[in-house]
């Protein structure tokens, strides 16, 4: 009988504390316990009986720290070891039928990237080598506990799959909030469990058995799959040197009747815990009546720390990240800037979307590894989860490998080859799949044809064993214009979806006006409409107000935002907007005036020029009456003043004020309204570098700290980005190449951060090699791109020795390349024995020098 | 033992001026309001996402010779560590983090704005080192009621203590598994924001009992303290 003919059938007895148990039996701290397994093999086996005459179930392999970083030598002997003695324990114990061993499987004991060094794939395959071990050796079940981070369970659970056939039961920690170490929460991590087919889930270590009882509700509510909840006994002190627990075996029990009466299916211990709790656990726990998990039918998505359920309310999904019709954004892709991608989805987070739909594909590009690329510094920078878009096998499933939480999918059809390609990556890897309701006829017509292809789709998943609940239906928005039916038929197929299948549904909503003018007026109105008609995703620009408005506004009239706080938080100063608004246009108009009375010659510094932007912000559709009404009150005043500065007056030089100042709104639009008036290059030359001019001298001598001068590249570069729209296409005159890196070893970037800031403003072209950069890798591109400059970074004195390796090589191989090096403890000593050219003691310092190289 | 704080950690904007290099012109009064804003937005949102958490165990404290000493199974040598804890019997180990919350926060500011990761940067240094001060002021607290007092702490990389003793540190504290710190393989710590230090038990009263700075040669140093 295999445990999971047990499991969810009868309660599951996990064993209790490893480490405090070998302890007393003389394990020094600091020792690796799992050298015992070698040369304390009798000690290691009758911890084992000790459990096993408690009566637990399961009982774990003393392998919890074994992996090739800590045991580079005799990893295999160890693990094979661990499960012999595990092997000889249960035939002593004359338990073979009914005992399980489970392969120990616990952190790696290094951070994984991005908040640490190691990376993804790299921890798959240190526990494949373990789980491999185990297996072989004769484990009957993998379990993975004692998880901090979801990104490394994760990495376990794959290995786990990949390695062998048995059954995987993982467990993660929490904090007294109910949050792991990098912010999960029981409700994330269950959908991401969920998603990779983990057979139990739950959690242990670090809290005592009182503590986890909230967290073990929380189990009970979303979970579909069997609970485990190993807690230890209660929580450590020190006394006289030793470690003690203050939950002793009689309350630990009883409190585990508490926990098990939630409604969890297997409990044990943890740190602490010692064959006497295990037992009187099982005599307590055993008399309850058992009660299986019961299926949930949640539709949920998760990212590293939060979970999005689906269903609730209308779920909000960013479409920006989409080249389509962007060229700013296809630049991006061919140039491989990523920030600019990234900022896309930061801005679409705080417009208040849910979830960010990512789509890289574009012509000439290699989707797989800009996908992977992107997804992966998406989900460093922010809590979203994300729907990976691409029709691109390979790019679907190396974005579901690494994504750390459970993903949506856009998309699958009911096509034989659609499902084919699609489901067996949801199978593997989880997700909440889009499903298209199409077929190989196309798009239907008509809401039955939509609906009989949805039907399709949710059979062909559940031959993969995906349930219903994972997938969302696509209901087609097609354009209006070309089908006056179209939009009822979308609206018809959503109502169904809801009502006959039971199911939730996804439409791309600006589809609808195409070709239309006032797109945005269709856009908000069909998208009322198909929330009333139960739409449970949508996929929209949340930057767009009318959008947003539609959206904050049905949630208030539907009873789905407690107490108006969305409706509220995002309109409160709604009415002071439009005064805002009101009142510059005023200004405006009063400046335009003045402008006709003035002679022609003063209008070129562009105050009074027109405002040809200012209708983007929230109040732009109703502002226009209200303005017109305030212009011609006290706007003669107003204007007058703005305009009655000399040239000579800093407000008269607002851009250039702006950013000195460092206002980065502010020069954004002062730079629109140069843009009338002047060329391009003229805005740059007057107005921006002078600016920064002044900006960098006041740094330079100590008047302004490093805040002030980063403030100001930031406004300035905000200036750039309007002038680089305002020339679309015309690429910009830069200075040079410059290659930019923090040096190998070392994970700290910011002081690079700053310099690549400061050179683009000066007009430099700067290739960033990012972080812990090998120095091959610098060598190899400074020769291919032929770079004059290489600015190096490193903040530890033991990451210095990598960037004199560096040099060495640089000078070998590309000597006339000139090398300036920075970071926290660099030094003009320092620099000087490296054989650095520049000591780059400030930001400033790494402009000049290349000011000085390039000749400019 | 091990605390999960749960208090806000006062953050001092002076310091995190400071640690912004404002030279000497630190005070909140005087700077920039836009800055200023800006400042306070941060520390929000550091104050919201930072989970902090230390560790501490004390243990007996052996001289094994001039400059070699041994704290709980760790032989360390070095001179100025041996002048810290001068006349000392005992010492804590501590490890303390404000969690990876702070890394998140200076990643997403390097993409928007690089002046919002710099200020993050200096407000969660100012917050470790204050969240240090806290542990300190406890632990000193702690050891008066035995009639005993605390050296200021003092850190791996502090004079000639080498970094390479914080493997042995976090193994000894069990600090991966007890709050989450790490090191990378260049012993580079994760979270970035984190403190592993030596404290001295001793019979002497003791002026100043939170971080030793004299000792160290860099004396342009932003984070010194004197």
């Amino acid at each position: 009988m295999s445990i999971l003919d047990r499991l969810n059938h009868e309660w599951i007895f996990f064993d209790g504390g490893t480490g405090s148990v070998l302890q007393s039996m003389g394990l020094t701290p600091g020792e690796l316990p799992e050298t015992w397994n070698l040369t304390h093999r009798e000690e290691v086996i009758s911890l084992h009986l000790g459990y096993l005459n408690a009566g637990c179930t399961v009982f774990n392999t003393n392998t919890f720290g074994a992996n090739r970083l800590r045991f580079p030598d005799n990893l295999e002997a160890i693990v094979r070891a661990a499960v012999e003695n595990a092997t000889e324990a249960r035939k002593r114990a004359g338990r073979e039928s009914d005992a399980y061993i489970a392969l120990d499987i616990g952190p790696t004991g290094k951070l994984l990237e991005p908040l640490g060094d190691l990376p993804f794939e790299e921890t798959v395959s240190l526990y494949k080598e373990v789980i491999s071990i185990g297996a072989s050796a004769g484990a009957d079940l993998v379990l993975i506990e004692t998880m901090n981070d979801s990104y490394e369970a994760k990495a376990a659970v794959l290995a786990a799959k990949e390695a062998c056939d048995l059954p995987v039961f993982a467990t993660v920690v929490f904090d007294e909030k109910g949050k792991m170490l990098t912010g999960g929460t029981p409700e994330s991590i269950t959908a991401m469990l969920e998603g990779l087919r983990v057979d139990a889930l739950g959690v242990n270590c670090s809290l005592g058995p009182k503590e986890m009882l909230p967290i073990a509700e929380r189990f009970t509510k979303c979970s579909s799959t069997p609970i485990i909840i190993n807690p230890n006994a209660g929580i450590p002190r020190s006394v006289n040197g030793k470690t003690v627990y203050d939950v002793d075996s009689e309350l630990f029990s009883d409190i585990a009747v508490e926990l098990a009466s939630l409604g969890i299916q297997g409990i044990g211990g943890c740190c602490g815990t010692t064959p006497e709790y295990i037992q009187k656990v099982r005599d307590k726990v055993s008399r309850l009546p058992f009660r299986p998990i019961e299926r949930k039918h949640r539709t949920v998505i998760s990212s590293f720390s939060r979970c999005v359920e689906i269903g609730p309310r209308p779920v909000i999904i960013g479409e920006r990240i989409n080249p389509t019709g962007k060229k700013r954004f296809k630049e991006a892709l061919k140039t491989g800037d990523i920030d600019y991608i990234l900022s896309q989805g930061l801005a679409q987070e705080d417009a208040g979307a849910d979830v960010l739909d990512v789509n890289v594909g574009l012509p000439g590009i290699d989707e797989p590894s800009m996908m992977t690329q992107v997804v992966k510094s998406l989900q460093s920078v922010t809590a979203l989860p994300l729907q990976i878009d691409t029709s691109n096998p390979e790019a679907m499933e190396r974005a579901l490998r690494l994504y750390n939480g459970k993903a949506m999918i856009n998309s699958v059809n009911a096509k034989k080859e659609s499902c084919e390609m699609v489901f067996p990556l949801v199978r593997k890897y989880g997700g909440v799949v889009v499903g298209l309701a199409l077929d190989e006829d196309g798009i239907a017509p008509t809401a039955e044809g939509r609906i009989a292809a949805a039907k399709k789709i949710y059979a062909e998943a559940e031959k993969y064993g995906i349930p219903k609940e994972d997938i969302i239906i696509d209901g087609l928005a097609m354009t209006v214009s070309s089908d006056p039916t179209s939009a009822n038929v979308t609206l018809e197929t959503i109502r169904r979806v809801r009502d006959e299948l039971g199911g939730h549904s996804i439409l791309g909503v600006s589809n609808i006006s195409f070709g239309l003018p006032a797109r945005e007026i269709l856009n908000s109105a069909f998208f009322t409409m198909a929330m009333q008609a139960g739409l449970s995703c949508a996929i929209i620009n949340p930057n767009s107000a009318p959008m947003m408005r539609a959206f904050r506004a049905y949630l208030a009239l539907t009873g789905k935002d407690s107490n108006f706080q969305g409706f509220i938080g995002a309109y409160a100063e709604f009415k002071k907007t439009r005064e805002l608004y009101a009142a510059d246009l005023a200004r405006e108009a009063a400046a335009e005036q003045a402008l006709k009375a003035v002679p022609s010659g003063l209008a070129g510094n562009g105050t009074g020029a027109g405002h040809g932007n200012a209708g983007n912000g929230s109040a732009a559709d109703n502002g226009t009456a209200g303005g017109n009404e305030a212009a011609s009150g006290n706007a003669n005043a107003s204007g007058a003043k703005t305009f009655a500065g000399a040239a000579k007056d800093a407000a008269s030089r607002p851009l250039f004020e702006a950013i000195r100042r460092g206002v980065a709104g502010k020069a954004a639009e002062e730079t629109r309204k140069a843009l009338k008036n002047q060329a391009p290059l003229d805005v740059v030359n007057e107005n921006l570098i002078p600016a920064l001019d002044v900006v960098g001298k006041g740094f330079e001598q100590g008047t302004l700290f490093l805040p002030q001068l980063l403030m100001a590249a930031e406004a300035a570069q905000a200036s750039f980005e309007v002038i680089r729209d305002a020339m679309s296409g015309s690429p910009r005159v830069l200075k040079g190449k410059v290659i930019l890196a923090t040096v190998k070893g070392d994970i700290h970037d910011i002081g690079k951060n700053i310099v690549k800031v400061l050179l683009e403003n000066y007009g430099y072209e700067v290739l960033d090699l990012g972080r812990d950069v090998p120095p091959e890798r610098i060598v190899e591109t400074a020769i291919r791109e032929n770079v004059p400059v290489v600015g190096l970074s490193a903040l530890m004195t033991t990451t210095v020795v990598n960037m004199k390796e560096t040099i060495r090589q640089l000078r070998e191989k590309k000597p006339d390349t000139k090398i300036v090096v920075g970071g926290a403890v660099m030094t003009q000593e320092y620099a000087d024995q490296i054989g650095a050219d520049c000591y780059g003691k400030d930001a400033m310092t790494t402009v000049r020098f290349c000011d000085q190289v390039f000749g400019k | 033992m091990q605390k999960q704080y749960d208090k806000p950690i006062p953050i001092r904007t002076r310091e995190v001026l400071r640690y912004m290099g404002s030279r000497g012109s630190s005070d909140p009064e005087s700077t920039d309001s836009l800055l200023m804003d800006k400042i306070s937005h941060c520390e929000c949102a550091l104050q919201e996402i930072s989970t902090p958490r230390a560790i501490w165990k004390r243990f007996p404290l052996h001289v094994a010779g001039e400059g070699t000493l041994e704290i709980g199974g760790i032989c360390m040598e070095s001179q100025a560590l041996y002048k810290n804890l001068m006349g000392c019997r005992e010492a804590f180990l501590m490890a303390a983090t404000i969690g990876p919350g702070v890394d998140l926060l200076i990643r997403r500011a390097s993409i928007g704005s690089i002046t919002e990761s710099v200020i993050y940067q200096a407000a969660g240094a100012e917050m470790i080192e204050s969240y240090c001060d806290i542990i300190n002021g406890n632990l000193r607290e702690a050891v008066l009621r035995e009639g005993l007092y605390l050296r200021p702490r003092f850190s791996p990389g502090y004079g000639d203590l080498p970094l390479t003793l914080q493997p042995e540190i976090i193994a000894v504290l069990d600090a991966e598994r007890e709050i989450g710190l790490h090191l990378t393989r260049s012993l580079v710590m994760a979270p970035s924001k984190s403190v592993t230090a030596i404290i001295g038990i001793t019979r002497e009263p003791q002026k100043n009992h939170l971080k030793d700075c004299s000792t160290c040669d860099s004396t342009d140093c932003a984070f010194r303290h004197d």
